[in-house]
């Protein structure tokens, strides 16, 4: 008996980055190889308090995507006037894959669903408002017999409903209302492999027949906290690049963004003749379980997560002929992984060709797994493998060989992995078919 | 070289398969068939439960008038037809929230009485139904790139008329009217409206029986029971199959007449030459499946005899929104049919036995384990008491069959009834013809690019036959 | 059931640290930098602390991982999780 299952393809892609926005600016800014970093600056009042590279978007403006101007507004009181950016991204990218997969639906019932994916949605936000709030307070004249419990109550009130900036219903609540979605949708946070779990999600949504289709969107626009987080450990770039998997690399490097996928079932896409770039042939998955910033070299959790997917999709290790790794350019992380990657492909005749996004579009955190799918996706539709950037000085020690020039070669069957902070590791396959 | 145990190995016993073996054996050709079922006929055979007898899936078959194309195969190969089928006329009713439309026979009548009901349309019901019944099939092949609905507007402007002429497409094809081949819209016209309400004596199980035995008669050897896991490949020809249990049987050809996805991902899975196909049909849209409930009832139909013939009801008529219904699975369209109606011999202890069916998609297995099977059933009753009062006050009997049933039956894609979906795009792939790029290897039945219904599959078992008797020199 | 610190751990610890590294118990002095003098990078700085992890069953907080360049840190790190587990 053979499978008969559902099959889930995806008929949409709406990416917001550095280097385009919507799918045919962003694939020429991909093929022109030219990343867009700037030097960050961060100030207070006027002062400078650190500078960072990062990935940057230069121009964006929510109003220019066809989004229901009342909408936008109603989220913009909510936010008392705060332009969340990241937010926005995450509406433009629904907007924009809803717009790539022609997929219509009516406003009052629709099997359509949602799934976001963000690492920190709301948080440096609320860290500034918080950090505003307190030091008014601590500045201003306060009694010096101020109790603790007046105190609490004069700054708590202040930002208490900011809680819902942090609170990730009430930004699904935001996105699934301007876009009329009422079927189920989740808020995923797994790190920076949030996409490859929520393209799981978005499939096992559509497979138990909770929805036909299901637009998955993340996004991220790091900021200074982060940075500053990055920085104390060690691990982000000082002259702002990423090199994957080399002697020199010193870091990660942010990139604004986010991206918008569209997920559904064949037979519904089909009927509906929609244009199709590939299947989901499935997901592999494995909690490492160790620590959180660090991985634990040694352990093969990731080579799990990688063996999990290829069970999943029902593909040899041989018919993989692209993997896309996460390849942030920092040794312990590179190191990991290449183990990885040379444990399950090192002893096949035929070994994949390697190649990593990051270098052209920054560390989009928790939205990085599901921008470099949608880069992996447009590599499978135009037959076109984007080579490594800034992989001038390969590390021996990995043993691994990434595409160094652009590509043009037959693809059909793709892999993206991820090895993320606190140890969730994933792998997606897609076919084309 | 060691001789072939035969000639030819058709996989399964379908109607196309038993066609095809027939026209095979009657030529001499040593011909076997293997099975999985117990019995012969693929979706074309009985079950009985408490002595009640209930088809399957197909309930009716068509074409066989003097000069129809079943009973010509039936002549040809010897099978006798007198005295084994009743025939009812009107063959067809087709049940609207206004009135009830009859198929007759006689085509002049079904054309007055199309033009009772739409009196506005009465030049074009005759030029419409004369075309589809007379014309030359070149000039109806011609239509194929066209939908159906393009063909139907070409004609019309009623659209009650164009939703009561599309229904009975959706129920036969699986597709609504702007999705669905013209040239198979008017094929199921002409082939099973026009000729319809054929019913073998005893259930639809007696016509594949009566092809069963006439194929042993004529020399050939079916093998019931019987998983096939493997087409044997050797020096780039097919050249036997290979038996779930390992047992290889030898033959100089091999003919799939069972699921495509099976002869494709399974059967010859890794073959070179038949990458092209196997890459084609993982992209192909299946037919929807069906959704059946077989009811043992009280009521005696003496007292309904319009479910002598096939009867369509249709509770609205926007055509998409009938199709959405059924996709959805809250259909608004369904089909009722009797074979003790039909064959009265059938009638078994007071119990009239009724099927009520309608197409949905497959979903997956988890979807039909839950409520969705009973919700649906309870729909088609409550949508049937119109025609039957107080139905479930008769019901003693109660089966249902969902798309999974119609899977395990006989393995074809997610349940599919009629093969690929007849979409212009693609009906008539030429990829999918009977002679497929692995030499000896041939295909039959509704997973080819012939249309699907029994008069069809027929007919495609006996162009395979042709095809393969042509390579033997015997034509 | 609380665990003792071992008598020996300056020695166990050094047998562990040295057969990550390759090298012998007698050449982590003190000061000894593992970077600068025993070649240890960040993949070894965490291939160390597993090591440690499992053999004095303890867990090392993630902030503390770079901080362990010689062996004196490596040996502060370890008294202090064991002590944390005898209360």
């Amino acid at each position: 008996m053979s499978k008969q299952n559902k099959r889930i393809v995806i008929t949409g892609i709406g990416p917001i980055s550095s280097i385009g926005i919507g799918k045919d600016a962003f694939w020429n800014g991909i093929l022109k190889q030219k990343p867009n970093i700037k030097l960050e600056k961060c100030l207070v009042d006027g002062e400078l308090w650190g500078e960072f590279y990062t990935h940057k978007i230069d121009n964006f403006d929510i109003s220019k995507f066809g989004i229901d101007k009342d909408k936008l507004n109603d989220i913009k009181e909510w936010k008392e006037g705060e332009e969340i950016v990241d937010l926005n991204y995450l509406i433009a990218a629904v907007k924009l894959a809803l717009d790539d997969s022609k997929l219509k639906f009516d406003s009052e019932s629709n099997d359509i669903g949602l799934v976001l994916a963000h690492e920190n949605l709301g948080l440096m936000p609320f860290g500034f408002k918080i950090s505003d709030i307190a030091y008014e307070m601590l500045i201003g004249k306060q009694k010096k017999d101020l109790s603790k419990k007046e105190f609490f109550d004069k700054f708590y009130c202040k930002f208490l409903k900011s809680g819902y900036d942090i609170q990730t219903f009430a930004d699904l609540f935001h996105v699934t209302r301007v876009f009329n979605i009422h079927n189920y949708s989740l808020f995923i946070n797994n790190a920076c492999a949030s996409g490859l779990y929520a393209l799981e999600s978005a499939s096992q949504i559509i497979k138990n027949n909770q929805a036909k289709a299901v637009v998955v969107a993340a996004s991220d626009y790091p900021d200074i906290y982060k940075y500053l987080w990055f920085k104390q450990i060690g691990i982000y770039s000082p002259d702002g690049k990423i090199r994957p998997f080399c002697k020199d690399s010193n870091g990660l490097v942010f990139g604004d963004g986010g991206v918008g996928i569209v997920l559904e079932d064949l037979e519904y896409a089909q009927r509906r003749k929609a244009s199709i770039y590939a299947e989901y042939l499935g997901g592999g998955f494995d909690l490492e379980g160790w620590k959180i910033t660090v991985p634990q070299i040694g352990n093969t959790s990731y080579q799990r997560a990688i063996l999990k997917a290829l069970d999943a999709a029902e593909v040899d290790k041989e018919d993989v002929e692209l993997l896309c790794p996460h390849g942030v350019g920092s040794q312990p992380i590179d190191y990991y992984e290449a183990k990885a990657i040379t444990d399950t492909f090192g002893n096949n005749s035929k070994k994949p060709l390697i190649t990593t996004f990051k270098p052209y579009i920054g560390h989009n955190l928790g939205s990085s797994a599901l921008l470099e799918t949608a880069i992996l996706l447009l590599s499978l539709k135009n037959n076109i493998v984007p080579p490594t950037l800034n992989y001038d000085s390969p590390d021996s020690k990995f043993n691994l060989s990434l595409v160094k020039k652009q590509l043009k070669s037959e693809l059909k069957t793709v892999m993206k992995i991820c090895c993320a902070f606190a140890g969730f590791n994933a792998a997606s396959i897609f076919r084309k078919i | 070289m060691k001789k072939d145990e035969y000639d030819v190995i058709i996989i399964g016993a379908g109607i196309g398969g038993l066609v095809c073996g027939c026209y095979l054996a009657k030529a001499g050709l040593k011909t076997l068939i293997v099975e999985k079922n117990a019995k012969p006929g693929g979706y074309c055979t009985s079950f009985k439960r408490k002595g009640v007898n209930f088809d399957a899936c197909v309930h009716v078959l068509s074409s066989l008038r003097k000069r129809g194309r079943l009973n010509k195969f039936c002549e040809e190969l010897g099978i006798e037809t007198r005295n084994k089928f009743k025939v009812h006329d009107p063959s067809d009713i087709v049940v609207t929230p206004e009135f009830k439309i009859n198929f007759f026979h006689d085509l002049d009548k079904t054309i007055q009485e199309f033009q009772k009901y739409f009196p506005n349309q009465k030049k074009e019901i005759d030029i419409f139904f004369r075309f589809m019944a007379f014309s030359p099939i070149s000039l109806i092949l011609q239509q194929r790139s066209k939908t159906f609905e393009e063909m139907l507007s070409g004609y019309f402007t009623d659209s009650r008329l164009k939703t009561i002429l599309s229904v009975l497409i959706l129920s036969l094809a699986g597709l609504p009217a702007t999705e669905v081949s013209a040239f198979v819209g008017c094929f199921i016209y002409r082939e099973f409206l026009f000729d319809g309400g054929y019913y073998p004596i005893g259930g639809i199980q007696s016509f594949s029986d009566l092809l069963a035995n006439r194929f042993e008669a004529l020399g050939g050897i079916i093998i019931l029971s019987t998983l096939v896991k493997k087409i044997s490949i050797a020096n780039g020809k097919a050249d036997g199959v290979i038996l779930a249990d390992g047992k290889l049987i030898s033959s100089k050809y091999v003919v799939s007449a069972c699921d495509a996805r099976q002869t494709f991902f399974e059967f010859t899975n890794g073959e070179v030459s038949l990458e092209r196909i196997k890459n084609k049909i993982n992209i192909f849209l299946p037919s929807l499946s069906v959704f059946s409930l077989y009811l043992g009832i009280t009521k005696n139909l003496n007292e309904i005899p319009e479910l002598k013939a096939n009867v369509w009801v249709i509770a609205t008529y926007d055509i998409q929104k009938i199709y959405h219904s059924l996709i959805n699975c809250q259909n608004e369209h369904f089909a009722i049919t009797s074979s003790s109606a039909k064959d009265r011999s059938l009638l078994i202890n007071d119990t009239e036995s009724i099927c009520l069916c309608t197409n949905v998609p497959f979903k997956d297995t988890s979807y039909w384990d839950g409520a969705a099977k009973e919700l649906l059933a309870d729909r088609l009753i409550r949508m049937s008491k119109v025609f039957i009062p107080e139905l479930e006050k008769h019901i003693i009997l109660k089966i249902i069959a969902t798309p999974i049933t119609l899977y395990k039956w006989t393995y074809n894609y997610r349940g599919a009834a009629y093969g690929w979906a007849s979409t212009p795009k693609q009906f008539g792939d030429p990829d999918l013809s009977q002679k497929t790029p692995l030499d000896n290897l041939f295909l039959t039945g509704h997973w080819t690019n012939q249309s699907s219904g029994i008069t069809s599959v027929a007919n495609c078992g006996y162009d395979t036959a042709i095809l393969i008797l042509r390579e033997e020199g015997k034509l | 059931m609380a665990k003792t610190i071992p008598d020996n751990l300056e020695q166990e610890l050094k047998q562990v640290i040295a057969n990550v590294i390759g090298r012998e118990p007698e050449e982590l002095k003190p000061e000894t930098d593992f970077w600068k003098d025993l070649g240890v990078d960040s993949i070894k700085a965490i291939e160390i602390t597993v090591a440690i992890e499992r053999h004095f069953k303890i867990a090392v907080r993630d902030e503390e991982i770079p901080k362990i360049t010689n062996f004196g840190q490596a040996m502060k790190v370890v008294k202090e999780a064991l002590d944390k587990k005898n209360k």
